[in-house]
């Protein structure tokens, strides 16, 4: 009789058929472990499949699971969980054939495992069970694929492409693993079976415990093998459908904005970024062990913050995560300040000590170098004015301004200084001549002699300026500076400096007031509470209060 | 008379052939004329036989592929690590199987005839299977599957590329075979992606193929926003479509292959244009993909170059995603001096200078938004400050017309300034309402900034990418006695849908009866290269 043959399986099976009668997720998820080295019971279940459903006997084993796993068979409701009699046929073959030696073919039963896994996530009924199953193999799965991701050897032949043929899109390893946690993420995000849109008593109830857990470790593959714009899907999601994030524990919701705020950085949306890494860093634990975490929040925290104007204080650098982060953003936050154009083209150099960090390591060099010297034109423009303004007179109604040709002058100086090294400099002599090695000119107009063809000419770009009033006119429209350009008389003229009391205060504004006022009050991705949540107290800074539903003062009850 | 599409293929050819024979006898036809009638005559004549026994052979073929394990049997499912790669057989540009089919249709397009023959009315026209290339399919559902002996090997379809760059670009102009090459490069990379080339000279083969393609695409672009073309099929939406994936599925070669031994010399050159291409990407998200790409790249001069460009073109007013909703960026540079400065230097190839072209629009939509925000001093005060001259530095043209329509069509006032010497542009003639973008504009327009550097490559220089002093060793320079297709634009439509009405044209009488223009015997010469071998 075949029992007989396996008495360690058919107890195993007992047991787990019992777990889920007991609907007991956590112990259900703790007896299906799937990382060697199993013990002495498992190694003897596994002998026991080895003898009696070898490979290529899976029917067999299915046929044997479906008789002894008598709760997923019909329920009082009429309803069967056959797929999980499906996914405990597919664990015992994974558990039979593992071999951890073989990445690539413990990825490909495991992304087997987890997609059947997935699938018996979806009853209605009896898919809870197994969710801290679903999860825990998640973790593993990711870890995996990142793994394998970063062993480009072991996958360069599994380049799949889409059947969409010529449209050039393809999917890789990772973002197939990302695709397939994505599944179960959106079970989780979909679950209707609990009740009270999946809030129970300030917390997230029935599958929508999972969402943030498996969203988390699904960015984390993105994010750790460069395909963060994949990342879209799962953050609009959330948007669209998540419970507010702040009923998650907070190790969730840190992981969670932290990502947010990474996506938003590397898409160009500074203020949102700074919105959701700023509460990641409020929210993480001040414990030692999480120092690393909050250091790396930090960094694009920073970043983010300096790119919009704002700079951080001595207080923050001497934070224990903050070490060694005034090296690198003080000076350049200096330039910003002074208007040193010069020395903050030396410091966003792709060519200067600090670019691999911030270039190659933390991928924030060029949006520093692009948006920041939006910073330094104004401070320039601004100290122009200190400098050689002409004060208004509120009398005869004349407008303070400046005239053009001393900024054009300081910023032709201050560029030609840069092309040369400091050491070659005097502090405060007439800047010398481009070097011959600034010169540039594109290879396709190059003669056999290594000089310009006829006709064309080696260039060195230096400010005119039609492109001091272009800088002009880019900060007046976008609000840093409030007057407008003579473009006959070549001077700046200063709107509201009788308002505003000086001429300095209405023709610039602080950078950061500006761009704060400007700024839409959410973070896309980011599920705030709803006004009426009981959640109050949890709100950081930058949180939003949606009061979309509340009325006017005075205006009555509805209806 | 409309004989509309109730006519079977059968009744169509029946009395295309009818007409001709009418032709031939009726005395209006030259002795040239006639005998290409009566070639073209024969050449219709047999074609059903060959189609139905191509058709009866193709089951067959089929089936043995299936049996020889070069094909997938749909019947038999298979788990997708298992799945076989077809591998092209196809030696011809063409395959026979749509060659025949094709004619049979009445599918075979102006420049796949003997070029002498484009003269005379479509059904006169002598098509040669030398010249027909293979045409792009979408692999839909309802398509027949593509059997190995349809699609066609790296080489041949290298072969087929240089076919369409090197010999019908040398010999047409550019905007007469623009949508027929758009179409079948569409084709050449369809049969690559199908057959998903992993080895080395397979894929050295298809990046140098891919790499041709874009710089067709973005040379196609430039001159077709010339302001004299109109060729009405021409889609420049589609143009950028098929650019933008060619450079999508090189940015996957590229990135796949980082650690094979082949690695293109000009992955540098199209890493800039997607650099530049990215101002008209919904997500700037190019910096944080560049600081991912090996150092020998990003220290290439003319990725920093394309930087500049990127970094003072990107718009601070678009709304760009990719979470919604999507709103515009806090800030952004909006330094459109700096933009058409650089481009004026001799810093940027023509290509980069045509590709920055692209994406050139929404920066004069930029300026004139910023033009209006800056300049603008209030009050009933009018400028006279910017004259149309003044304008087109601004705006990146040379061309004052095109200067004075794009500021009509954004509703400024164009006046004579008072000394009447010049006309300007006056700000505050849009009144007090913030600057809207009016509908209509079109896609691109070319500027001031390419012609020089393009003016003395030929397109197929342009293509393989040859510098201004490469192309003069190959003499590929643009010589004014060039272009043998004047005679032809007007008849010759780009892409030549089947057209069943051949009487209209037959039925305008003698006196507008195409003539075969006289050309010397070295002008034939020249189309025998054309033909594939």
């Amino acid at each position: 009789m075949q029992s007989s043959q396996t008495p360690v399986l058919d107890k195993f099976l007992g047991e787990v058929d019992r777990i889920v009668r007991d609907k007991n997720g956590v112990e259900l998820q703790a007896f299906l472990v799937i990382e060697p080295p199993f013990n002495s019971l498992y190694e003897a279940m596994i002998a026991e499949m080895r003898k009696i459903y070898p490979k290529g006997k899976e029917g067999a084993l299915e046929q044997r699971c479906s008789r002894m796993l008598k709760e997923a068979g019909e329920d009082a409701e009429g309803a069967t969980w056959t797929i999980f009699v499906k996914f405990m046929a597919n664990y015992l073959s994974f558990i039979r054939d593992v071999d951890p030696s073989n990445l690539l073919e413990t990825y490909n039963i495991l992304s087997e495992l987890q997609q059947k896994a997935n699938s018996a996530l979806t009853s209605p009924s009896k898919g809870l069970i197994i969710l801290p199953t679903v999860i825990a193999y998640a973790r593993v799965f990711a870890r995996l694929a990142i793994g394998l991701d970063k062993n480009p050897e072991l996958i360069a032949h599994l380049v799949v492409q889409s059947n969409s043929e010529e449209d050039g899109r393809r999917e890789t390893l990772p973002e197939r693993a990302a695709n397939i946690l994505r599944t179960a993420f959106v079970t989780c995000l979909n679950d209707r079976g609990s009740g009270s849109g999946g809030v129970k008593d300030g917390k997230p109830d029935g599958k929508k415990v999972g969402i943030y857990k498996i969203a988390n470790l699904c960015l984390k593959i993105l994010f750790q093998c460069d395909k963060k714009m994949n990342a879209e899907q799962i953050f609009t999601n959330i948007y669209n459908q998540s419970p507010p994030l702040s009923i998650y524990p907070a190790s969730e919701r840190v992981t969670y904005l932290y990502y947010l705020g990474r996506f938003h950085f590397s898409t160009g949306h500074f203020f949102p970024a700074q919105m959701a890494l700023q509460a990641a860093y409020d929210q993480c634990l001040a414990s030692p062990a999480c120092v690393g975490q909050r250091r790396l929040i930090l960094i694009y925290l920073v970043a983010a913050n300096m790119i919009l104007g704002r700079f951080p204080t001595q207080s923050l650098y001497d934070r224990p995560e903050a070490a060694g982060l005034q090296a690198i953003f003080q000076p350049i936050v200096h330039t910003l300040i002074k208007g040193d154009l010069e020395t903050f083209r030396r410091l966003v150099d792709w060519d200067s000590p600090n670019a691999p960090w911030l270039m190659r390591r933390y991928k924030m060099l060029l949006q520093i170098a692009r948006l920041c010297e939006v910073i330094v034109w104004r401070s320039l423009f601004r100290r122009a004015f200190v400098l050689t303004g002409v004060q208004g007179d509120n009398e005869t109604r004349k407008a303070p301004t400046l005239d053009l040709n001393y900024v054009l002058a300081l910023f032709v100086f201050l560029e030609k200084r840069a092309l040369h090294p400091p050491e070659r400099l005097d502090k405060f002599g007439p800047a010398p001549d481009p070097p011959p090695e600034a010169y540039y000119i594109d290879p396709e107009f190059v003669g056999a002699d290594g000089k310009p063809l006829e006709g064309y000419h080696a260039n060195v770009s230096l400010p005119s300026m039609l492109n001091i009033e272009s800088k002009c006119s880019s900060l007046i429209s976008q609000g840093f500076m409030n007057g407008f350009i003579s473009h006959k008389l070549k001077r700046f003229a200063i709107k509201g400096a009788k308002e505003k009391g000086s001429a300095l205060a209405a023709g610039w504004p602080k950078f950061w007031d500006v761009i704060n006022a400007e700024a839409p009050p959410d973070c896309p991705g980011w599920k705030q509470d709803v006004a009426s949540s009981s959640a109050g107290g949890a709100f950081g800074p930058g949180m939003v209060v949606n009061l979309s539903n509340a009325r006017p003062v005075g205006s009555g009850p509805l209806g | 008379m409309d004989h509309g599409s109730e006519m079977t293929l059968v009744e169509q050819r029946s009395f295309i052939a009818q007409s001709l024979e009418q032709r031939l006898h009726s005395g209006a036809a030259s002795d040239e004329e006639k005998s290409f009638i009566d070639k073209a005559l024969k050449q219709r004549r047999g074609i059903e036989q060959r189609w139905e026994k191509l058709k009866q052979n193709r089951e067959k073929q089929r089936r043995y592929y299936i049996a020889t394990g070069k094909m997938q049997d749909p019947e038999k499912p298979r788990r997708l690590e298992d799945a076989i790669t077809l591998v092209g057989e196809c030696q011809d540009m063409c395959p026979e199987y749509e060659r025949v089919q094709r004619i049979y249709q009445n599918d075979v397009w102006a420049h796949e005839n003997e070029p002498m023959s484009l003269t005379f009315t479509r059904p006169a026209r002598i098509f040669d299977e030398y010249r027909m290339v293979k045409k792009f399919r979408r692999s839909a559902a309802g398509n027949e599957e593509q059997l190995p002996s349809d699609l066609r090997p790296p080489t041949v379809l290298k072969q087929t590329l240089d076919y369409l760059f090197a010999g019908l670009l040398h010999d047409f102009k550019l905007r007469d075979v623009q949508t027929f090459i758009w179409d079948r490069t569409r084709a050449i990379r369809n049969d690559f992606s199908i057959q998903q080339v992993t080895r080395d000279e397979d894929v050295k083969i298809a990046i140098e193929c891919f790499e041709q393609i874009v710089r067709f695409h973005i040379l196609s672009m430039h001159e077709m926003s010339a302001p004299d073309i109109d060729v009405p099929d021409y889609s420049w939406a589609q143009d950028y479509e098929q650019m933008d994936k060619t450079l999508l599925s090189l940015d996957a070669y590229y990135s796949d292959n980082r650690d094979k031994k082949y690695q293109s010399p000009h992955e540098a050159e199209f890493r800039a244009y997607q650099v530049i291409l990215c101002l008209k990407s919904p997500v700037p998200n190019i910096e944080d993909v560049i600081s991912r790409w090996p150092p020998h790249i990003v220290n290439d001069k003319r990725i920093r170059k394309a930087v500049e460009i990127y970094n003072a073109g990107l718009k601070g007013t678009k709304k760009i995603g990719p979470l919604q909703p999507s709103r515009t960026p806090s800030f952004a540079r909006d330094d459109w001096a700096d933009f058409w400065s650089g481009l004026n230097s001799d810093s940027y190839s023509f290509l980069m200078v045509a590709t920055a072209e692209i994406c050139a629009m929404p920066i004069r939509d930029m300026v004139l938004k910023s033009f209006v925000k800056g300049f603008k001093q209030g009050g009933k005060k009018r400028l006279e400050d910017w004259t149309l001259e003044e304008m087109g530095k601004i705006l990146g043209f040379e061309d004052l017309r095109q200067t004075r329509a794009l500021c009509l069509k954004y509703g400024f006032k164009i006046c004579k300034t008072a000394d009447g010497t010049s006309e300007f542009v006056d700000p505050s003639s849009i009144g007090t309402r913030p600057l809207e973008t009016p509908d209509g504009l079109p896609s691109q327009m070319q500027g001031r900034q390419a012609g020089r550097r393009r003016e003395l490559r030929k397109a197929s220089a342009i293509i393989q990418g040859l510098s201004v002093l490469e192309a003069q060793r190959s003499n590929l320079i643009i010589h004014s006695e060039h272009v043998l297709t004047e005679n032809i634009d007007e008849e010759v439509l780009p892409e030549d849908k089947p057209l069943f009405v051949a009487s209209d044209e037959e039925s305008d009488g003698a006196e507008s009866e195409p003539i075969v223009q006289r050309r010397s015997s070295a002008e034939k010469n020249k189309y025998d290269r054309f033909i594939a071998g």
